[in-house]
């Protein structure tokens, strides 16, 4: 049931965020590289968290290109590709939830697509990274992620219209740190 | 009784008002019935006779721009009868035609009109009193039959009218015919004006298409159905979920048995509900599922190309402000072997059940489109199902979608409804050979004609909870 209302969090906030393929007024400080004129940008909503605490990730990807962009919304681990590291520098394993969710992305499913227009920004959120990737570990965390985005062609006149090839926008490295001051607290109560 | 003299100023006016012929009270005429026996020769102002019509409903008129209510009835004897006079009458009753017994809410002003051929009946109230609506009232009068039909005999008539009432959540009894939307709360209480006696049962009978209640999470989407219980308390609550063209008036009718004798009440309601069109077109790429973007891809994602695209209309009646969106369910097959030593051969499956398409995109489908009284609102959603390749050396996927276009009106606690309903499928499988996937023969994809439909969408699961199986 857990597991459930999880993945109900993560798709209402993703869904809510369809609502919010606008100007966004506030933008965040750090963006990936621009490619193709589309920049990408992963950000918490603070800088460090204890063991126990929801990571929260925002993630925006903003058109800056002349033409249409078109992201494609579909289960989490369909429409990002994330790559989270340990404070020792390797993969962060997945959870069983994340193991789970990531199961149920390779089933596929329901696809769309959301068209930005110059200027405009499509903005999702994973209310809980450390659901889905266990981030137990106390130190400097790094988290990268890429979404694909399609630029569909403007055509010449008598052309014939096809689909455009999508290409990866990858975000800023964030930086979380995990620390574990209440357990040690804890501890030393301890005899 | 705070406004009881403001009352009866204002009914006075309005009584001077009604005789004066400023306005016309649109009475209900009702054919009283012929009893055997006699009810005595006086009008008392006390009840006499053994046996009671009380099929016979209230009826009130308002009296706009005010609050005060003028109730009439009219009785009138069968064909070719005659009302027949009391020889006396006394505590002042104003006809020797019937005997007007008022009720409990005697406070208000009451007046009777009569002759051999019709008895009116008169009261006048201020509809803001609680109780106001709620007036029992006996009246009975002995009958004159038609000549020539072989010597004396005595007959009567007796009407009980007004004893139970359908009053709303706030208690106002309504009177006249009541206009609902589907989707919306409904709220209906019993009301029995029997003081001192004992009510030892109560039902409802409700028209039209109603249930109880409709849930929706992730996980479930439930209706409910009100069961005998819901319908024999003095309350009642539910949902009307059809509505115009095709059930655009119902009735709900209110029973109360007092003293071992039934008594009842009817509402009409015209139920209203938006006129809608829902149209589908599948991708216009050829073929209809391919191998795009490392997906077996019913279209692709991206505007022109999207697998299919539901388009609706609504237009909502007066009073519909609210929301409209889609809701998809899918019976879901999909097989797939792995890229593995031992070439792992799964499915995932919802049992020819149909189950949420949601984690992605919500109950309601890529989110709501607010709609206003008597608006017209269109919107659209689109679809590309797939499934992935990586990781597989074959894969297949065979998906019944159920689409529904739906509702929910404004106000506290009301439901999603359906409007129409769209049937369109996917199916196609794709083998890796040599590294390279190819396309299986046979792939297939479909949609049809929507139709209107009440039906609510039901689900026990949400299809990203499925997971793998074995596929033995």
């Amino acid at each position: 049931m857990k597991m459930s209302i999880f993945v109900i969090i993560i798709c209402l906030v993703m869904a809510a965020c369809l609502c919010a393929s606008a100007e966004t007024k506030e933008q965040p400080d750090a963006w990936g590289p621009e490619t193709q004129g589309c920049r990408f940008s992963a950000t918490s909503d603070r800088a460090s968290y204890r063991f126990d605490q929801s990571i929260r990730l925002c993630l925006t990807l903003k058109n800056e290109n002349n033409e249409l962009a078109v992201v494609r919304q579909s289960h989490v681990f369909l429409a990002y590709r994330f790559d989270v590291r340990l404070p020792n520098g390797t993969p962060a394993p997945l959870t069983l939830e994340g193991k789970r969710q990531m199961d149920a992305s390779s089933a596929g499913g329901s696809m769309f697509g959301i068209t930005l227009k110059r200027g405009q920004s499509h903005i999702d959120e994973v209310p809980m990274l450390n659901r889905l990737y266990d981030m137990t570990m106390i130190g400097e965390y790094t988290v990268t992620v890429r979404r694909q985005v399609s630029i569909p062609r403007v055509l010449k006149p008598g052309e014939e219209r096809k689909p455009a090839v999508p290409f990866d926008v990858v975000s800023n490295t964030l930086k979380i740190v995990v620390h574990d001051q209440d357990v040690k607290k804890s501890n030393q109560q301890k005899p | 009784m705070r406004n009881r003299l403001s009352t009866g100023v204002m009914a006075v006016i309005c009584l001077a008002v009604y005789w004066a012929g400023s306005f016309s009270v649109a009475a209900e005429n009702q054919t009283v019935t012929a009893r055997n026996g006699s009810v005595g020769d006086t009008a008392n102002g006390q009840v006499n006779a053994g046996g009671w019509d009380s099929s016979f409903d209230d009826h009130v008129v308002d009296v706009p721009p005010t609050k005060i209510q003028i109730w009439s009835k009219i009785f009138n004897p069968p064909q070719n009868w005659a009302f027949k006079p009391f020889n006396q009458m006394v505590q002042g009753q104003k006809s020797l035609y019937a005997d007007v017994v008022p009720g409990e809410a005697s406070g208000y002003p009451l007046w009777v009109q009569a002759n051999a051929a019709a008895v009116q009946v008169n009261r006048v109230f201020d509809a803001t009193a609680v109780n106001a609506g709620v007036f029992p009232m006996h009246v009975e009068g002995n009958l004159k039959p038609p000549p020539g039909g072989g010597g004396p005999q005595d007959f009567y008539w007796a009407v009980r009218v007004g004893t139970v009432q359908i009053a709303d959540a706030s208690n106002h009894v309504l009177v006249d015919s009541q206009t609902t939307i589907v989707g919306k709360k409904i709220v209906l209480k019993g009301i029995v004006a029997a003081a001192g006696k004992v009510v030892t049962a109560h039902k409802w009978t409700i028209g039209g298409t109603r249930i109880k209640g409709y849930t929706q999470t992730m996980q479930t989407g439930e209706q409910t159905e009100l069961q005998t219980d819901d319908l024999n308390k003095d309350n009642v609550t539910f949902y009307w979920i059809a509505g115009a063209p095709a059930t655009s008036r119902v009735e709900v009718e209110y029973e109360a048995t007092i003293d071992g004798t039934i008594y009842s009440d009817t509402v009409q309601y015209e139920v209203k509900r938006p006129t809608a069109t829902l149209t589908s077109q599948l991708t216009s790429l050829t073929p209809r599922i391919d191998l795009r973007d490392g997906f077996l891809l019913l279209g692709v994602a991206e505007p022109f190309f999207e697998g299919i695209i539901w388009s609706a209309s609504v237009t909502t009646t007066e009073g519909g402000a609210g929301q409209i969106a889609f809701t998809q369910l899918v019976n879901t097959l999909r097989h797939r072997t792995l890229d593995d030593a031992s070439s792992t051969k799964e499915k995932w499956t919802s049992g020819g059940t149909y189950v949420l398409d949601g984690a992605e995109m919500g109950i309601q489908y890529g989110g709501t489109t607010n709609i206003g009284d008597a608006a017209t609102e269109s919107i659209s959603k689109a679809d590309s199902p797939g499934i992935p390749l990586a990781g597989n050396k074959k894969v297949s996927m065979d998906d019944k979608f159920r689409v529904y276009l739906m509702y929910k009106p404004n106000g506290e606690d009301s439901i999603w409804v359906t409007l129409r309903l769209l049937d369109w499928a996917d199916a196609g499988a794709a083998t890796k050979t040599n590294e390279t996937w190819v396309l299986d023969a046979g792939q297939s994809s479909s949609t049809g004609q929507s139709s209107d439909s009440n039906v609510l969408p039901g689900w026990e699961k949400e299809v990203n909870g499925l997971g793998w199986v074995a596929d033995n």
